[in-house]
């Protein structure tokens, strides 16, 4: 996994941490450059409280990836994560990666889940 | 008007009346008496012409260095420029500034949806009349990322400029930057679907990323000038 990748984790796990009641599914849409993230619920995706931590996490990536991009959508009719690598809504039973495989599955609740690809 | 106020006389007819555009040079028109003797009347019209036309190649030189490499000092000494001379191709520039190309790419946009029908399109200019108009803002404010304009032609050239202008408005208004960051991708994300991808497009799609754009376009111009 990228050092970007991991920052974006990083950030959407501070996220749930602090809105516990919120999810975050996240991908990378190569095309557009830019990682993609569906916030639910909508209702707290326009919660002011929410908007200025999404700033916040925002600024910080841009700060350390000036040359990608880094989109928060909610409900929106057409962008979707169309693959996606994370998501901080699901819960399963820790399982023990098999040796020098790509993790697929580290999960605590509100720390997300490494989606395999 | 410097023509009708030469007296006369030429090379070729010295009691010739009036200027003669065969026999005449323009010099003519700057002789503080014609070529027949007498006190020039043209002379007055001839420098002022000249000057206003020096003043307005001095305003195409500077906004095309300014263009070209985002900073000009009044001395015209401006490394690199000097030798792009104030050719052709720096004129025919100042027809394709930033905010002139931002300005032809939303009047197409707009066209293109309400008179053609042509969403797609229509997304790809709604893109780019934002994307000019962040150059133009960068070029206003001076500010640096455009003078690394050898970053621009490569892999995340847009994010570049797309995340300068983050930090600038963050600076300014956070929940301005914050949309701006937001709707900015959305319609970027859009503009890829429409060049690349085969996805449908309708009127309602083309409109949300033509009224995107305008709404973008006012973030900037209201704070293009805010330090």
């Amino acid at each position: 996994m990228k050092k970007e990748n991991k920052l974006v984790i990083k950030l959407l796990d501070a996220l749930a941490a602090k809105h516990s009641h919120m999810s975050f599914l996240y991908g990378f849409d190569e095309w557009a450059n830019q990682h993609v993230i569906e916030v639910t619920p909508t209702e707290s995706y326009e919660n002011e409280q929410y908007v200025m931590d999404e700033i916040d996490a925002t600024a910080e990536f841009v700060s350390n990836f000036p040359n990608q991009g880094i989109l928060f959508l909610s409900n929106d009719p057409y962008l979707k994560v169309e693959n996606p690598i994370y998501d901080t809504s699901v819960t399963v039973r820790k399982v023990k990666p098999a040796r020098r495989s790509v993790s697929t599955a580290v999960i605590h609740r509100n720390s997300g889940t490494r989606l395999p690809k | 008007m410097a023509t009708l106020r030469y007296p006369g006389g030429s090379q070729v007819d010295i009691n010739s009346v009036g200027y003669d555009w065969k026999n005449n040079y323009i010099s003519n028109l700057f002789g503080e008496k014609s070529f027949n003797g007498t006190k020039s009347g043209s002379r007055f019209w001839a420098m002022n012409a000249i000057s206003l036309r020096v003043r307005h190649l001095h305003q195409i030189f500077a906004d095309c260095a300014e263009s070209y490499f985002g900073e000009y000092d009044n001395t015209g000494i401006n490394t690199g420029i000097l030798p792009c001379s104030l050719s052709t191709h720096f004129i025919e520039s100042m027809n394709n500034s930033y905010i002139k190309r931002h300005e032809e790419s939303l009047k197409s946009s707009e066209l293109l949806i309400y008179g053609h029908a042509h969403y797609s399109n229509s997304i790809h200019c709604s893109y780019y009349s934002v994307f000019q108009y962040m150059l133009h803002f960068h070029k206003v404010r001076r500010s640096r990322i455009l003078q690394d304009r050898h970053k621009l032609a490569n892999t995340g050239s847009h994010d570049l400029i797309i995340n300068a202008t983050f930090d600038i408005l963050l600076t300014i208004d956070r929940q301005k930057a914050g949309y701006f960051y937001k709707q900015i991708h959305r319609l970027k994300a859009e503009r890829v679907i429409a060049d690349y991808k085969e996805q449908h497009i309708d009127h309602a799609r083309g409109t949300i990323a033509y009224e995107m754009a305008k709404r973008l376009t006012s973030i900037l111009s209201e704070t293009i000038e805010i330090k």
